[in-house]
């Protein structure tokens, strides 16, 4: 088998990515820390429960997109986009016999991406119409 | 070269011990003249960013394909994983190579 290599890009995580990733392993409540290949290329490492506190999700950016393998080197997801990663790695989790740990994190991103993904249109929609309808509403009143 | 930024504070054993695994595994790698993409091909990974988590010390090196490292490192597998595991179990290590009977 021949390894994947990409064109070298920026060595550190957008402060966008970096915000969702933290974000999803804070409400997780596991720890984390940044880390990079030898080429530079960022990783985030989701750290696991005591005594071992060994890495259970470990999200790269390549050139080409996203890789998140598990603590035991399985690639269990990869994707153009962060969130096309959770979906791909929940799809992984059920089809496969992964980590209880893993499998709780990848089903808890993978909720709050589609809940992401569905309210939030929702909510701007709502805004929308409120700022639109607010000026002939007070009128009423 | 990682660039730690932690929620909370972690166990200093296991993550110490690991990183420590870690640094010796780059070596061991930097001494066989293989770079991280040539090492992850000799293990037959499709990348090679698991190299990287093991040698930054928050993967470890699966007991099933330690030989596979070790061969991919000139090493030999037995030296290896005794190495590894003075690192990954060193109170089994303590058991079997160091208390006396």
């Amino acid at each position: 088998m021949s390894v994947i290599e990409f064109p070298r890009l920026a060595r550190e995580w957008r402060p966008d990515e970096l915000q969702q990733l933290v974000s999803l392993a804070d409400a997780a409540r596991f720890s984390w820390e940044t880390g990079a290949t030898e080429r530079g290329e960022p990783q985030f490492y989701v750290i696991g429960p005591a005594p071992e506190h060994g890495c259970v999700l470990c999200v790269s950016r390549l050139a080409q997109g996203y890789v998140l393998e598990d603590g035991t080197g399985h690639v269990i997801g990869e994707a153009p986009a962060l969130n096309r990663v959770a979906v791909e790695v929940a799809r992984a989790a059920i089809r496969g016999s992964r980590s209880f740990v893993s499998r709780v994190m990848v089903a808890w991103i993978t909720i709050r991406l589609t809940v992401e993904e569905r309210f939030e249109p929702i909510f701007q929609e709502s805004e929308e119409m409120l700022a639109r309808y607010a000026p002939q509403l007070a009128a009423f009143i | 070269m990682v660039r730690s930024r932690k929620t909370e504070k972690a166990v200093p054993n296991s993550m110490e011990l690991r990183k420590r695994a870690g640094a010796w595994l780059q070596e061991q790698r930097k001494a066989a003249g293989l770079s991280q993409i040539e090492l992850a091909q000799q293990l037959g990974l499709k990348y090679y960013t698991f190299i990287s988590q093991v040698e930054n010390g928050f993967g470890r090196v699966p007991s099933d394909s330690m030989e596979a490292w070790a061969r991919a490192l000139g090493i030999a597998p037995p030296v290896f994983a005794r190495e590894l595991l003075v690192y990954y179990e060193p109170e089994l290590h303590k058991l079997l190579f160091e208390v006396k009977t």
